[in-house]
């Protein structure tokens, strides 16, 4: 178990540098072009070459690469272009904004998605299993852009229940977390549904279900005694890899709902080319995407004692 | 009596199972609608005709404006009191802010979509195939290497990652192909590269390589043709997943450069409008939808013939 958690963790750490070397290519090899993103399109050649000069962009690209992780490392992501002030006074307040909402998602897909498949894999074949499965196919074909239209049309325009944007301007309100949250859960909880449905339908098929029916124990003791810690392994493992999705699902919904969270900084960065922000946020994306990727491995071994006494 | 081929057995799943028979029909519908869509829009999709028209309203419109080649002058019936204007009919749809009609923008918006969303997926597959093909087949040292490269591609949130590129590379539709396929590839080889595993022991691969066949005669022919039927499910629902990220990057602003649509970027256009003219925001979504719903019933379909086996 150790090993696995060591080995686990040593790639995990090998992926982020990874990661931070093709973000680093990607965004700062080419000098020229920070040096115009930084100092505007009008700038003239020779403000670019002295700001170059300045920053230390002279340097070989080892060096920069390893100065560039290293003010990272200690929570130095430059100065915001656009707020002209550091990225980091930026970055963190929305990021627990975004948190907030990822958890209240999680919550919420985790429930909503459990529930459902585990009522469809417990029925297989049968009319609630068919209606279960209709609805997971038809929730997780709708983008979130074209459900948070009619989510707003539905609940503001008509219904007059639910505020249309999430600014939080007034202080916070609960409310205003309602639509992105149901936005997000209804393009997800079909997925983490067929999942279940699939996972709890192989284990009522199994040798020990069997066993336990004709012991004569009854249906629903079946599936909460025997069928469910079995059945759960696999979705657990890909409700925590959901982290990654909903770092990309909230881009839209912030962006829709006008929330101040992390994906709308990341938009918003990446359409007035704020260069450092863009940087951070990609990163952060990227080490919480590859954080939540372990604990989901780390779980799943933990979980099946079939690997974990192996 | 011949064995049906894979696609055979699909096609005979979708008279078994209506579900999947929606999901044919509405990608059909699509596709026939992106085919004739200069017959069957009733105006140009980029012309100013008359701003802000609910559904249904009628269309009284410029008489220069051109309706499939002819003189809206020529075509329409002439108003009463003004005659730079004439009756088209109805705008069945209504009209965006700037007077284009929605419906037509629909239609002509079908053909972006399935443009870009299949060609892309394509690029996707030739790329992913290939690395999979190459890293199940030989393993060792270029395994390791390829399926790094994957996990690290892979481990970033992937509108994350589209943001980015757009934002370094810009918008345009081949940047969009480019960065699907850099984005998609890398799940697509892992799924080859299963699949290779799996039968590089085979005999008929054996047998082959004794006959002294180049490897990439053996991938494309004896490998690839035997690994097709879980691809041809893949590529249905990728081809869904698709088309929403064409459609959420249309969204986001990050798309196709404007004036001509997608439905993506008519939602964007509109939806400061959404509140008092929720019929301009509605249509475009309903539309990308339906078809990603026809693929995802397409696929379902396809998935449960090939268990069958």
């Amino acid at each position: 178990m150790l090993a696995v958690v060591a080995r686990r963790l040593a790639l995990m750490l090998a992926t982020i540098f990874a990661v931070s070397v093709l973000l680093f290519v990607l965004l700062e090899v080419d000098k020229d072009s920070v040096a115009v993103k930084v100092l505007g399109p009008f700038s003239t050649d020779e403000q670019r070459a002295l700001w170059l000069e300045a920053n230390g962009f002279d340097r070989t690209l080892l060096v920069r690469y390893f100065d560039w992780a290293g003010s990272i490392l200690t929570g130095d992501f430059g100065q915001s272009l656009r707020y002209k002030r550091p990225v980091a006074d930026v970055l963190w307040p929305r990021l627990a904004a975004t948190g907030l909402l990822g958890a209240l998602t999680l919550l919420a897909v985790s429930v909503l998605g459990l529930g459902l498949g585990i009522l469809a894999g417990a029925n297989e074949g049968r009319l609630l299993d068919r209606i279960i499965s209709i609805i997971s196919v038809v929730t997780t074909s709708i983008p979130e852009f074209a459900s948070a239209v009619i989510l707003s049309a539905v609940f503001v325009f008509w219904l007059g229940w639910l505020p249309g944007t999430s600014g939080m301007v007034a202080g916070f309100d609960a409310w205003q977390l309602v639509l992105p949250v149901m936005v997000l859960v209804l393009y997800d909880f079909g997925y983490i549904a067929r999942l279940t449905r699939t996972s709890m339908a192989e284990v009522m098929r199994s040798n020990y279900i069997r066993t336990a029916r004709l012991k004569g124990v009854s249906h629903r003791q079946v599936v909460l005694k025997h069928a469910l810690r079995n059945a759960l392994i696999a979705p657990y493992t890909v409700i925590i890899l959901q982290v990654n999705w909903l770092l990309s699902g909230v881009i839209v919904v912030e962006f829709f709902f006008a929330y101040k969270g992390f994906g709308a900084l990341l938009l918003e960065a990446a359409l007035y080319q704020d260069f450092y922000v863009i940087q951070a946020c990609a990163l952060i994306a990227t080490v919480v995407a590859v954080l939540s990727q372990a604990v989901s491995d780390i779980g799943y071994v933990y979980l099946n004692p079939r690997i974990r006494f192996a | 009596m011949k064995r049906a081929g894979f696609l055979g057995r699909g096609v005979a799943t979708l008279g078994e199972s209506w579900l999947s028979g929606v999901g044919a029909f509405l990608v059909v519908f699509w596709v026939v609608v992106a085919l004739t869509a200069p017959v069957l829009a009733p105006f140009p999709p980029n012309a100013t005709l008359a701003p802000l028209q609910k559904p249904l309203a009628p269309a009284i419109v410029p008489a220069a404006t051109q309706i499939a080649g002819a003189l809206a002058a020529d075509v329409c019936a002439p108003v009463a009191d003004d005659p730079t204007r004439v009756d088209c009919g109805r705008f069945w749809l209504g009209t965006d802010v700037i007077g284009r009609d929605l419906l037509s923008r629909i239609i002509f918006g079908a053909r972006t979509v399935l443009f870009y969303a299949p060609l892309a997926t394509l690029l996707a597959y030739v790329v992913g195939a290939a690395m999979g093909l190459v890293a199940g087949y030989k393993g060792g040292w270029i395994d390791d290497a390829l399926s790094f490269v994957t996990n690290v591609i892979l481990s970033f949130p992937v509108m994350v990652l589209y943001v980015v590129i757009i934002s370094i590379v810009g918008s345009s539709g081949v940047n969009i192909l480019l960065a699907v396929t850099f984005a998609s590839a890398p799940a697509i080889m892992r799924i080859v590269r299963g699949l290779t595993m799996d039968i590089r022991n085979r005999e008929y691969i054996l047998a082959a390589q004794t006959r002294g066949e180049p490897t990439w005669r053996i991938l494309l022919v004896e490998v690839l043709p035997n690994v097709r039927g879980p691809l041809i499910v893949d590529f249905c629902v990728r081809i869904g997943y698709v088309t929403i990220t064409i459609g959420v990057l249309g969204f986001l602003g990050l798309g196709l450069p404007p004036p001509n649509p997608d439905w993506g970027g008519m939602v964007n256009e509109t939806r400061q409008m959404a509140l008092v003219f929720p019929h301009m925001t509605i249509w475009p979504c309903v539309a990308i939808s339906s078809l990603v719903l026809g693929f995802n019933l397409l696929a379902d379909g396809l998935n449960e013939s090939a268990l069958r086996d």
